[in-house]
């Protein structure tokens, strides 16, 4: 049974008086207690896919279409997530689905203690009273391994290390077992000696609390760690979706092994990085055809002429341009 | 902390110290002759007469033993006594101080409480009516200076339509008939119960919202209504005008903040918790968006003992702007030296009050 399942999503940014096409059509779902991740460059609309799962843009200057959007709790009950209002949403937030952001340190308040942004969360969904609420978060820090959590509770964000903040970020997004997890590059801004950790705290407490999650990144070391099912993003479009093993060891569109071409090897000895020829196209100026067209080595007049469905290939194995890997590799 | 608080006085100190010395060669340098308001009455040619005035005046001394006489005169808190008044100094002073803070304090808790209001309104709803208004407004005021409009004012609705008085701070004089020590009394038994209060309910509340009102009970019970009505009437048109240009400059500051903390990442966190908005708005953005506030406040509450100079002068308001205008075109310089070391320690207190609030309010500044 799938816990999200979003078809032909599109948003779009208001702009003065133009539109930026942020995300054109992407079909997602995420099963229960699958890990999902979705992968690409800075800008692909992965972010933005993100947050309008929670519904947490704000229209103007964000517009969101769906032919689907539903979201089933915990109970069984489908929602259609577009159709909630404001009010609606706030109590499927934190109990249903919650988010993990991308740095520690801007998305905490820096004028209240720890203790009372973890009580938050207890005071306005479980109706607790503060002592209650404060035993209970606590009890939240010491799953997520924070040492001496009483002290800690105590003290301003400014006070923690970088690690020791995502790690209150997660009890604050786990706390009351949400159904699915949304992690928007949880280690992007953190030390590398810490992002082995925070992703194996991710890990445990989405196995121990029975959660699903929606892992974007741009890493593919953290997609290899993390994820069951990966989306390729680019450009706002989807462009390669498979099992993580088919997608890491055989990538079939020509963004995805160029992606992992960049990864550089720890066998051979290299002079230079391999990476992608020119930059991602402007989002108010994308390439009339295949949106990968100008930075593909393989690219051909059909390619530049007309953008390629997403082909399903077996197997849900999907994969958005016209030739099959052989023919491509061969070229 | 305790070594930052030691640094924050001695330089507080430093300043009163600077201060203090150019206090002293004011008026040597004004006049070409320090004794100058001394002579009054005495002819020109009295030469004799003169010299013994300085050497009585103690103007004879050598120029560094008349600085430490004067430093220690200061440190005794001994200020002597005004030429023109014919009085202690520290009087003078003590009678005008309560009408500058008549003006200063009601106009700017007004301005306060209003331009909070208005920015938050306006900064929720950006680019909304009120948002553009408020911008509108502080162009207007920026523009317009608050002497010019008092000046307006006056014309128009002192003199062309006289619904306000045009000068002055009571129908008759500027002294209330206050019973002083009634006026003490429940002022402190206001608030030893507000102090009480908060002990038993642990709420700082208690404290904001009782010292005030012991303040407002303590004025009625000592002064006549007819002349608080008086009073009210005779300040209305001045605090009108200041409260009008304050309440602009703290929304449009409140407005800002508002802004700039919404699009925080804590903000979405908090979204993303599932809080209802005014929750978001109140404990999370509105906290936030406060902080610049303190600093502006307590900078205009150097102000409050000083008043506004202009303002008094336009209205001959009874305050310490109008005294210390007063001082100087008398040549009263033993005054004016007072009035303007009291600025200053005021402003210096006021700073040091800031900083410690300012560490309440805002837990990452710590040591600088």
């Amino acid at each position: 049974m799938n816990v999200l399942e979003i078809k032909n999503l599109k948003i779009l940014f208001r702009v003065g008086d133009d539109f930026v096409r942020a995300v054109e059509g992407v079909d997602i779902h995420v099963g229960e207690g699958e890990r999902v991740a979705i992968v690409g460059e800075s800008g692909c609309g992965k972010s933005v896919t993100g947050l309008a799962c929670m519904k947490l843009h704000t229209t103007p200057p964000a517009y969101i279409t769906a032919d689907k959007f539903e979201f089933v709790s915990h109970d069984g009950t489908p929602h259609d997530i577009l159709a909630k209002t404001e009010n609606e949403m706030l109590a499927l937030r934190a109990e249903e689905m919650a988010m993990i952001f991308q740095d520690p340190s801007t998305f905490l308040n820096p004028v209240m203690t720890i203790g009372e942004q973890l009580d938050e969360v207890f005071i306005y969904h479980m109706h607790m009273k503060p002592k209650e609420a404060r035993r209970h978060s606590i009890e939240m820090m010491k799953k997520v391994g924070i040492p001496d959590p009483e002290m800690r509770a105590g003290q301003y964000p400014h006070e923690l290390s970088g690690g020791l903040k995502q790690r209150i970020l997660i009890a604050m997004a786990t706390s009351l077992s949400p159904r699915l997890l949304i992690a928007d590059e949880p280690t992007t801004a953190l030390d590398v000696t810490i992002q082995a950790q925070i992703l194996q705290l991710i890990t445990e407490r989405c196995e121990k609390e029975k959660m699903s999650l929606l892992m974007i990144t741009h890493d593919l070391g953290v997609v290899r760690e993390m994820a069951d099912r990966v989306y390729v993003m680019y450009c706002g479009k989807i462009v390669e979706e498979g099992t993580v093993d088919e997608i890491l060891t055989s990538p079939r569109h020509p963004y995805t092994k160029a992606l992992i071409d960049t990864i550089p090897g720890m066998e051979e000895k290299v002079d230079r990085f391999v990476q992608i020829p020119h930059n991602v196209p402007h989002p108010m100026n994308k390439p009339a055809g295949c949106y990968f067209s100008n930075r593909c080595a393989y690219c051909t007049d059909l390619c530049r002429a007309k953008q390629p469905p997403l082909f399903d290939r077996g197997n849900g194995r999907k994969i958005r341009c016209y030739y099959e890997v052989e023919e491509l590799w061969e070229k | 902390m305790k070594g930052y608080y030691l640094k924050k006085v001695l330089s507080s100190l430093f300043v009163l110290f600077i201060i203090i010395t150019l206090n002293f060669f004011l008026p040597r340098m004004i006049f070409s002759d320090p004794a100058q308001p001394y002579y009054a009455g005495v002819p020109e040619d009295a030469l004799a007469l003169r010299e013994q005035i300085r050497e009585a005046n103690g103007f004879n001394d050598p120029l560094i033993v008349q600085y430490l006489k004067y430093l220690g005169r200061v440190f005794t808190l001994d200020f002597g006594e005004s030429h023109y008044y014919k009085d202690s100094v520290w009087k003078v002073m003590f009678s005008r101080i309560p009408w500058s803070m008549v003006l200063t304090v009601s106009s700017m808790l007004i301005s306060i409480t209003f331009g909070i209001l208005y920015g938050a309104v306006a900064g929720k709803r950006r680019e909304h009516a009120a948002d553009k208004v408020l911008l509108w407004l502080s162009g207007v005021t920026t523009a317009i200076p608050s002497f010019w409009l008092a000046l307006v004012s006056v014309m128009l609705f002192a003199f062309t339509y006289k619904i306000f008085p045009y000068r002055g701070a009571m129908t008759a004089g500027y002294t209330l008939s206050m019973n002083g020590s009634l006026f003490l009394i429940v002022l402190a038994v206001g608030v030893v119960l507000s102090v009480v209060l908060k002990l038993l309910s642990k709420k700082n509340l208690c404290i904001f919202i009782g010292v005030p009102v012991s303040l407002t009970a303590a004025l009625f019970a000592s002064v006549p209504l007819a002349d608080i009505v008086d009073v009210a009437y005779h300040a209305a048109l001045p605090v009108m005008i200041s409260v009008f240009s304050g309440i602009i400059s703290y929304a449009l500051l409140v407005r800002n903040s508002m802004i700039a903390v919404t699009g925080e990442d804590y903000i979405l966190t908090a979204r993303a918790k599932g809080l209802p908005a005014q929750v978001v708005l109140y404990k999370h953005t509105f906290r936030n968006a406060l902080l610049p506030l303190i600093t502006n406040v307590g900078m205009s509450m150097a102000g409050l003992m000083g008043g506004s100079v202009l303002m008094e002068k336009i209205f001959s308001w009874p305050g310490m702007g109008q005294l210390l205008l007063d001082a100087c075109n008398n040549g009263d310089y033993l005054l004016s030296q007072a009035i303007l070391l009291l600025f200053a320690v005021i402003t210096v207190v006021c700073n040091f009050i800031t900083d410690l609030v300012y560490h309440k309010f805002d837990p990452r500044v710590k040591e600088v």
